[in-house]
């Protein structure tokens, strides 16, 4: 079962590697986000965290609920920071991160590329197992 | 289990719940089966679903791929909630699908 801490600005929760997990751990991290300081277009904010949230399971960890995922949030008044660490071997994400438009035939592929489309600033560290987000809530593209 | 209702050599999908990772695979199943059936005209009926993901998206894209390699005509999806839409739009994929909120 999923592990959640919290303070008024950070949230932090440890998840098995497992898709049931991410569809537990989303409503509390909605939840949090809702009664702080930020006035995003939530759909958008649910959208990209599940995306991170299922690449780290799918990719980083092959759906193996003895793995852990681990989610960081960070809020300020004027940007959110997320981090998502998985236990996997990590991959080559620098070409993802330069793709412009994906094939609307493609099938996959779409994970990452949301989340530039969608104005989040994205980074990996070197192995490609952590997964940085960040949002600057001053230009926020996606209000509602 | 998605609700299924044939009519005028028209089947119309509703999954009823959100479209994401974790329910793709049973729904992957239950679309799937419909295009083998030989069926030409698929609507897919959003209501009830508030969200949908890259791998929702993906099955999306592989049943109209699969329903026109099938010599099928494209898939149609209607009552899409705003926020579902511009994800649509922002993905670029509003002119590759009949869509109606």
């Amino acid at each position: 079962m999923p592990s959640i801490t919290k303070t008024k600005e950070h949230l932090h929760i440890t998840l098995p590697a497992t898709l049931d997990d991410v569809d537990r751990v989303l409503p509390e991290i909605m939840h949090f986000l809702k009664e702080g300081p930020v006035r995003s277009n939530f759909f958008i904010l649910n959208y990209i965290i599940r995306e991170g949230l299922n690449n780290a399971v799918i990719h980083g960890s092959r759906k193996d609920a003895s793995k852990t995922v681990t989610f960081d949030l960070q809020l300020s008044d004027n940007s959110l920071d997320i981090c998502i660490e998985d236990e996997g071997q990590g991959f080559n994400w620098q070409p993802l991160l330069k793709k412009h438009l994906v094939c609307p035939k493609k099938t996959h592929g779409r994970g990452i590329f949301c989340m530039s489309k969608l104005h989040f600033q994205t980074s990996y560290n070197d192995k490609g197992n952590i997964l940085y987000l960040h949002k600057d809530l001053t230009k926020d593209h996606n209000k509602e | 289990m998605s609700h299924i209702e044939r009519k005028d050599g028209v089947v119309t999908i509703k999954p009823g719940i959100d479209i994401v990772a974790s329910k793709c695979e049973e729904l992957k199943a239950e679309f799937l089966d419909i295009v083998n059936s030989g069926e030409k005209k698929i609507i897919i009926d959003l209501s009830g679903t508030e969200m949908i993901d890259s791998s929702g998206l993906g099955l999306l894209i592989s049943t109209r791929n699969s329903l026109t390699d099938a010599g099928g005509d494209e898939v149609e999806i209607i009552n899409i909630s705003s926020d579902i839409m511009q994800l649509f739009k922002v993905m670029r994929l509003d002119n590759h699908f009949t869509l109606s909120s």
